[in-house]
């Protein structure tokens, strides 16, 4: 790994090495994030958004590097784009089954989906009521169980 | 040239490090989960560098599959822990 071959040109040379050197600063900051954050979301943010850029960066690179530039699409779209999207589609799905009501701290600032997520409970209630056949207004159901 | 790559496969490793200790210690699966997109990121990286360092892409379809390896892990372990961790 520690054999550079030159390249065609000097200069793609010196913009990949800094390619190189920003896709690992990139990693290093994932896991600086890893490590620091304490709440899960915040190291989920941490750890999704330097990745994808880092790998989108080091994708560039390989296109400037290849032996032959004449297939620069084998670079890009074959390698940066599904990886792109990997990188970031597994923190969105982790993302949408963060537990809502999970212990530990509240650093949201704010928190988008409180209004629905209290709008569900309440949803829940009801059905639970009905259910159940108890008139609507008594508390039954998820509140009781707790 | 080669203090790039060993400037670049020191970062690597400390995120492998990073990841792996989160691994070990997360407290909830989520963050296993995100860990292990990360390790899986990095070593994708890695890989990219070994290609931009030979010239040679013979790995491209080695990283691909790597990263659907990485989606199709996490988006799965998040699909399962549906009520798992919840109240």
């Amino acid at each position: 790994m520690l054999v550079w071959t030159p390249g065609a040109h000097p200069l793609a040379d010196i913009l990949a090495a800094v390619l190189v050197l920003l896709t690992g600063v990139m990693s290093l900051a994932a896991g600086v994030g890893l490590l620091r954050f304490p709440d899960t979301l915040q190291r989920l943010h941490a750890g999704a958004k330097p990745q994808v850029l880092g790998v989108i960066v080091i994708c560039i690179a390989i296109v400037l590097r290849s032996p032959s530039l004449a297939h620069p699409r084998v670079g890009l779209p074959g390698g940066g784009l599904p990886d792109a999207h990997a990188a970031h589609r597994g923190p969105h799905g982790g993302a949408r089954r963060l537990p809502r009501r999970a212990p530990g701290p509240r650093l949201l600032v704010v928190d988008e989906l409180a209004d629905d997520v209290r709008a569900a409970d309440r949803a829940a209630d009801r059905a639970a009521n009905r259910a159940a056949g108890h008139p609507q207004g008594k508390r039954h159901g998820r509140d009781q169980r707790r | 040239m080669t203090v790039v790559l060993l400037a670049a496969g020191a970062m690597f490793s400390f995120a492998v490090f990073a990841a792996l200790v989160r691994i070990v210690r997360g407290p909830s699966i989520l963050d296993r989960v995100i860990a292990a997109d990360v390790l899986t990121a990095t070593l994708v990286c890695w890989l990219g560098v070994w290609m931009v360092a030979n010239r040679d892409t013979t790995l491209m379809p080695v990283l691909i599959a790597l990263a659907l390896f990485a989606v199709v892990g996490s988006v799965s372990t998040a699909r399962f822990m549906v009520g798992k961790e919840e109240d």
